[in-house]
């Protein structure tokens, strides 16, 4: 297991009257190479969660461990899992701040320590995995359109080579195209390096798409876990949590409801139409 | 009058000295070219196009925050460059922005809400019954007396609607009003618009990048690169998936799996966009 | 954490303080603090002690919310407090090294940092439970006068107004732009003051960026609302003396008469 919480409790404000418990006693795991779809709708604890997962917020019991390690053995574990385990906030184009896009992203690296020649390769290579291109990294950031800022942020993160990349609604407000941009450049990485990737999104199409595994948060505890099968099977409950399932299985389970022979793994476009065309391909007398 | 709003050759090109800075489109190209766009009273128009083709210019020339460089505005016969009748077109034409923190001008809610009938100088007891009313529309009177940055999303733009309504508006322009809300919220103030449409009959224009928010529209704008492409119903529009892919957008997925079966060869009409009718019309195919 | 500050926010509520007509809140502030800058014994400091009790009670503003406003002034606090314990001259009771601490200087210690506290308790109750444009209404009325010669009252008022607005905001952005700053190594706690002020560029510039986004977006929200200055505004709640905002004005006078005949007659 390359990352684990165990029995989790976040309460912020402690001791005032806005306290309030985040979440609680969470048992959250990821595998290496893993891609986990974190849902759950605002306020249900995601972010909370996965700010422990590198560290940034001290759990207020509970532990969090990286590689069998806890994470706040000690202020240099703490520091190094912090690098290992990447972690790209909403709207990250607002943490921008170098002249150049280049600069903006060797700042992770930098910060880690490594030597010039190090740092250029770290930039080259996570701009690629972007998809950036080589005259965008001399520009200001702020001259960029959304898009691209977005994209040079999650770079920015991209070059400290982490294990483990968390991403926070990285498609929020973009546009369809923006959002299939930002979307394979998380799968690039993802293929290329085999690292862990953590996705918090609202679309369900999304999730469908890329993740492996589905976690989903509700009122600061795990409601449920697994397979997009097993997950999206429980569409009643889901809605119950103000979730949704893709909306092309809810196609599916509509017409499964009117009597048409499809698999219950359908959750895109794709596999919709090709389970369809075999349903047909099966006979004239499939329904 | 049935039109309300009418644009006539419509052009406009960001000074130099207002743009470059904060994000503002930094090129002398015009942002609008020639638009011709007619607004009918008590229509649900949705505008589509990818991030820069001038969508939220277009919301801002309509209530006259913007004004044109090239051809006219007309909102129920007033010319928005008239200065004189300028506040009788902002109060007519209400507009709402992506990002409610940034819209919010005072806490607790009633004030906020109260702001617009201020600086209308309208008499204290009316406010008083506008605030209510308007805050009723959207259902957050129960929630009148709380400070409002500790509402989740999908409450705070309902607080922005209800700041705008309080003008008694002919009509509600939304520029991405959902883009940063989760799909509770995103579900809480789409059915607040669409009530506002049917039971109130006030205008709505819905500037997006869901498609599946725009299946319910009267009419369906395609904007691109500052010029209207398509202005048909939202049925005629998704017809056209491969233009709409051309443009960096997307059709909602119900469409996606009809386009992607008739190619295929299977005789189904591409313009079913409910879920419901999608399934239908996939069932219909079945002998 | 950053998001626990509580500098200028309203707490919403319906009591007496709430009810009060803002200009007589003001004023009351203003009397509170001459008279607690007058007062210099015990028993002057316990009768304001007393009325900022009432005050507090009849408000309903939690203690503990009063005391958490205080966190930032810590500092502060601590070094007004040490100065004057040493600086004191008086007959040392306990001496060190260069140090002498003397039963005056504990006393002057005490007394400023109590005089502090109430200061910023009286100033928080204020803006705790007046909304902020009751709070902008009530300055501009009462700062009327200055109109005549020219001064942009309405526009002085209502950019008051704004920043008390977004001072949550803008301190949760704060937040959060540090948070994600962290994620990529930035280290704002270790190192020489050089070195600290360095590593706040990546705070400072995003933070600056987006607070003047939020101000040219806010602008638009604000026209696009009819605002248009303060010319032909009105007020959903039109501001007007009530019985018992001439209470209160009493009890002010009072106050300050009694603080001010305690100092004289001594």
């Amino acid at each position: 297991m390359l990352i684990r919480t165990q029995n989790l409790t976040h309460t912020y404000s402690v001791g005032t009257p806005f306290e309030r418990t985040a979440i609680r006693g969470v048992d959250f795991h990821a595998q290496k190479g893993e891609v986990i779809g974190l849902i759950g709708h605002t306020g249900s604890g995601k972010s909370t969660l996965i700010q422990h997962l590198n560290g940034l917020l001290p759990p207020t019991s509970g532990t969090v461990f990286f590689d069998g390690e806890d994470i706040h053995a000690s202020k240099q574990t703490t520091k190094r899992v912090r690098f290992r385990v990447g972690l790209v906030f909403q709207y990250p184009e607002y943490q921008l701040f170098e002249e150049t896009v280049e600069r903006d992203i060797a700042f992770g690296p930098k910060n880690m320590g490594l030597d010039t020649g190090e740092i250029a390769a770290r930039v080259e290579e996570a701009a690629a995995l972007a998809g950036l291109t080589k005259e965008l990294l001399q520009q200001s950031p702020f001259a960029l359109s959304g898009g691209q800022k977005r994209r040079a942020a999650i770079a920015g993160v991209m070059a400290m080579r982490p294990e483990v990349l968390i991403l926070d609604e990285p498609t929020a407000g973009l546009d369809p195209r923006g959002r299939d941009e930002i979307m394979s450049g998380i799968r690039r990485f993802h293929r290329e390096t085999d690292a862990t990737v953590i996705l918090v999104t609202h679309s369900m199409e999304e999730i469908a798409r890329t993740a492996d595994r589905i976690v989903v948060m509700n009122d600061g505890e795990i409601a449920m876990q697994g397979t997009r099968n097993e997950v999206f099977a429980r569409s009643a409950e889901l809605n119950a949590m103000g979730l949704d399932v893709p909306e092309i299985t809810r196609v599916a389970m509509r017409l499964r409801a009117m009597g048409l022979d499809l698999p219950e793994n359908i959750f895109t476009v794709e596999q919709a139409a090709r389970a369809i065309l075999t349903l047909k391909g099966g006979g004239p007398n499939a329904s | 009058m049935p039109n309300l709003i009418q644009t006539q050759n419509l052009t406009f090109t960001y000074h130099a000295a207002e743009s470059g800075a904060l994000g503002t489109p930094s090129a002398a190209a015009p942002v609008l070219r020639e638009i011709n766009l007619t607004i009918q009273r008590g229509t649900f128009v949705a505008v589509v196009g990818a991030n820069g083709s001038g969508k939220s210019t277009l919301a801002k020339l309509f209530n006259g925050i913007l004004l044109p460089s090239g051809g006219k505005v007309y909102v129920d016969g007033m010319d928005t460059l008239d200065e004189a009748t300028i506040l009788e077109v902002r109060r007519r034409i209400g507009l709402v922005f992506q990002n409610p923190d940034n819209q919010i001008v005072s806490t607790p809610v009633e004030d906020d809400v109260a702001f617009a009938p201020e600086n209308l100088g309208v008499p204290p007891a009316e406010i008083r019954q506008r605030v209510d009313d308007a805050l009723k529309a959207v259902g957050m009177y129960d929630l009148r007396r709380h400070a409002p940055h500790l509402l989740s999303g999908g409450q705070k733009q309902r607080v922005a609607i209800a700041g705008v309504i309080a003008m008694r508006p002919e009509c509600i322009v939304l520029d991405e009003p959902t883009a940063m809300l989760d799909p509770i919220g995103r579900r809480e103030v789409l059915d607040t618009v669409r009530r506002l449409n049917a039971e109130h009959g006030i205008t709505i224009v819905l500037i997006t990048h869901h498609m599946s928010e725009c299946i319910d529209a009267d009419h369906l704008v395609v904007m691109s690169e500052g010029e209207i492409v398509m202005d048909d119903t939202p049925k005629a529009v998704f017809t056209q998936a491969d233009r709409l892919t051309e443009l960096g957008l997307t059709v909602p997925p119900t469409t996606a799996l009809l386009h992607e079966l008739r190619k295929s060869g299977v005789d189904v009409p591409v313009d079913a966009l409910t879920i419901n009718a999608c399934a239908e019309a996939i069932y219909k195919t079945f002998p | 954490m950053l998001r626990d500050i509580t500098l200028g926010q309203y707490f919403p509520g319906d009591t007496v303080v709430h009810r009060l007509d803002p200009r007589t809140k003001i004023c009351m502030v203003v009397v509170y603090l001459v008279a607690l800058f007058t007062a210099n014994d015990a028993v002057s400091m316990a009768i304001m002690a007393c009325f900022l009790g009432l005050v507090i009670a009849l408000s309903r503003v939690k203690l503990r919310l009063l005391l958490r406003g205080l966190r930032p002034l810590l500092i502060i606090l601590t070094i007004t407090g040490l100065l004057n314990m040493f600086l004191t001259p008086g007959e040392p009771i306990v001496s060190f090294w260069v140090f002498n601490i003397s039963a005056e200087g504990i006393y002057r210690a005490v007394f400023l940092v109590v005089r502090i506290v109430m200061m910023v308790m009286g100033t928080f109750i204020l803006t705790y439970t007046t909304p902020p444009m009751s709070l902008t209404d009530g300055l501009e009325s009462l700062m009327g006068p200055l109109k005549r010669i020219r001064v942009p009252v309405h526009e002085l008022t209502i950019i008051m107004s704004m920043a008390l607005r977004f001072i949550p905001t803008l301190i949760e952005e704060t937040d959060k732009i540090m948070s994600a700053q962290k994620a990529r190594g930035a280290d704002f706690e270790t190192g020489n003051l050089f070195k600290r002020a360095k590593a706040l560029i990546p705070l400072l510039i995003p933070l600056f960026i987006s607070a003047f986004r939020r101000a040219d977006e806010l602008a638009v929200a604000m026209e696009s609302r009819c605002y248009h200055g303060g010319e032909g505004r009105t007020r959903m709640r039109g501001l007007k003396f009530r019985r018992r905002d001439a209470l209160t004005g009493l009890t002010g006078a009072a106050l300050l008469a009694a603080v001010i005949g305690l100092v004289v007659l001594r």
